[in-house]
């Protein structure tokens, strides 16, 4: 059978040619990388409702405001958010050894949402010190539901792809009835920003979310680069990795911690968006081999890129209004998480 | 010279429930030792705390000495390379992709392999006979090939001494032996010393210097395999009473009679 993402891998199979891992690879794959990441920036900038074009932005008052004011942050705000999820996706699915892996089945997004609607709902968002107090509390969310989640899914020293997975699953339902509950609680304004959480939602107006954002981001990133190599001999096997001298349970809490904190800040401002973590991860590896070493630093740019176009496309198919990006992600990414799911039977990953 | 030495380990999975108890080995440098008992006699689980994977309840794993415990993992990891049991992998890598992760113990954490890692890396493929399934993804392996590249991974790691669980067990006869007759090559021309958990008790003789048996946990019967593999010993080490040898030409034959 040939797919559509096997014809793709064929045309650029140029970039998997070298067999090993090189520096000289490595600089062309993000070479690569960071020339389609621009070319989404364009297209999402010029990608909305009100045309913009080079003389008006010049001139027009008002246009100015919608590009700096409007479209560049929330550009900026898909990127941040779309490389953050798709970098956890990769780190997770090279821990837990398990391809269908990512921030949503996992339950960390639904955790994490919990975790911001609460906060929302005690009016601490808008009191004690601003965002950060609902990104805590998403971070403390997350982190409460994957370690749920592993404890459910750990049996003796190995963890059951299966159990997994329905754990995961089934935190984020119990998370998202949560979050459901309160919003129909809660008085009307806070009813409104929570209900964001559900589907995901990209909506800024200026810069200092994203300030705020990326000083517990970047960090986060830096980390998961940083034991990108340990991460990718675990994907190969975990003993192994062990007797190569990986600190297996370091790596572990390491990369649970920083996922938690990664997925709590995104979820906290732009709720659960589904799928980027799983389908991300799995188009990098497609294009440019398996190692963790190279997975991780392409999801991250390929996740910009991804949600950046996907925000895109949220926004111009119903002409003035827009769609919830979450559900664009969510629409594309559910048959890939079937295929990939189907495909996965062969190597009887969900035993 | 003792290079790998166990003393009193005790180990067990639940509190209260140890699956080693109080078991001491001794491996001596540039030797093949063998480690047999059946199924649930600890024998994993031993490897694993000798290995460094689990960290003894009492007792202590000397290495050239020295505790694991005040070791660095990394440097420890170019002198004892461990092959587990099975290694399931999920992802598609190719077999060039696993062995190359054992080079990493030689390089920091942003090195990238070299040219040289990849030539030791095809040169350890070719060892165990499968440079031919360098570029197959291991994912559609079979088995026992999945086994050798497991194998190969630990070779390329290039230690002093190579941890084997039960290496052979989905390997066809040709390959058992071959095995067998790689680590003696190694043995010879690296002075690799080789502590190997094993069923295949007719491959220990001749070749092999030294056998510990197990049983419940406990170090059951030790020393050459003339001593240990005779039928009053194994009768006890496996408790059956249907457990027959025989010694032909150097070589041993072992069953347990079917038809009582």
């Amino acid at each position: 059978m040939v797919s559509g993402a096997q014809v793709i891998v064929e045309s650029v199979g140029f970039w998997r040619s070298t067999p090993v891992a090189s520096r000289h690879k490595l600089v062309r794959v993000l070479a690569l990388l960071a020339i389609f990441l621009l070319a989404s920036i364009v297209i999402s900038l010029w990608t909305g409702y009100q045309p913009i074009t080079w003389a008006s932005l010049r001139t027009d008052e008002m246009t100015r405001s919608i590009f700096f004011r409007l479209r560049l942050p929330r550009m900026m705000m898909a990127a941040i958010i779309g490389a953050t999820l798709a970098c956890v996706g990769a780190a997770l699915q090279a821990l837990f050894r398990n391809p269908l892996a990512e921030p949503l089945t996992l339950g960390v997004s639904g955790g994490g949402a919990l975790g911001a609607s609460l906060a929302i709902a005690f009016g601490w968002g808008a009191r004690v010190a601003g965002m950060p107090v609902v990104f805590i509390a998403a971070f403390a969310g997350a982190l409460a539901s994957i370690s749920i989640v592993y404890r459910l899914a750990k049996a003796g020293s190995m963890v059951v792809p299966g159990s997994l997975l329905l754990a995961g699953i089934v935190i984020n339902l119990v998370a998202n009835a949560g979050v459901l509950t309160m919003q129909y609680t809660v008085d009307q304004t806070r009813s409104l920003q929570i209900l964001r959480w559900l589907v995901g939602a990209l909506d800024v107006v200026g810069f200092s979310v994203i300030w705020q954002m990326l000083v517990f981001l970047i960090p986060g990133w830096v980390v998961l680069l940083f034991v990108s190599r340990d991460l990718n001999l675990l994907a190969v096997d975990e003993q192994s990795a062990a007797s190569l001298g990986v600190n297996v349970p370091r790596v572990e809490r390491t990369v649970y911690l920083v996922s938690s904190l990664l997925v709590g800040v995104t979820v906290a401002v732009g709720g659960s968006i589904g799928f980027v973590g799983l389908v991300v991860p799995h188009i990098a590896r497609l294009l440019f081999g398996q190692d963790t070493r190279f997975a991780l630093p392409s999801s991250l740019l390929i996740g910009a890129s991804f949600l950046m176009l996907a925000d895109a496309l949220a926004r111009s198919v119903m002409g003035a209004g827009e769609l919830p990006v979450g559900a664009v992600t969510a629409m594309l990414g559910g048959p890939f998480f079937l295929w990939l799911m189907h495909r996965q039977q062969r190597f009887s990953v969900l035993q | 010279m003792t290079i790998l030495e166990a003393r009193n380990v005790e180990f067990g999975y639940c509190p209260g429930a140890a699956a080693v108890l109080s078991a001491s080995i001794a491996v001596e440098s540039g030797t093949l030792t063998a480690v047999i008992g059946s199924n649930g006699s600890g024998k994993s689980t031993l490897i694993r705390v000798v290995a460094g994977l689990l960290q003894p309840w009492s007792g202590g794993v000397f290495y050239r000495g020295r505790n694991l415990l005040d070791q660095k993992p990394q440097s420890l990891a170019r002198q004892l390379a461990y092959v587990p049991q099975n290694a399931s992998i999920a992802f598609p890598f190719t077999a060039l992709e696993v062995v190359l992760t054992g080079r990493a113990p030689y390089h920091s954490r942003f090195q990238l392999e070299n040219a040289e890692d990849q030539r030791i890396a095809m040169n350890a493929l070719d060892q165990v006979g499968i440079a031919h399934l360098a570029h197959r993804r291991v994912t559609e392996l079979s088995g026992g090939e999945r086994q050798m590249v497991t194998v190969a991974r630990a070779l390329a790691q290039q230690p002093e001494c190579l941890l084997l669980d039960e290496p052979s067990s989905s390997l066809d006869l040709k390959h058992r032996s071959a095995l067998i007759r790689l680590l003696l090559d190694l043995r010879e021309r690296k002075g690799l010393t080789v502590l190997m958990i094993t069923h295949d008790l007719m491959l220990l003789e001749p070749g092999f210097d030294h056998v510990f048996a197990l049983r419940c946990g406990r170090i059951a019967a030790s020393g050459p395999p003339q001593q240990v593999i005779t039928g009053d010993i194994l009768v006890e080490v496996y408790d059956d009473a249907f457990i027959r040898t025989s010694r032909v030409n150097r070589q041993v034959c072992v069953w347990s009679q079917v038809h009582r």
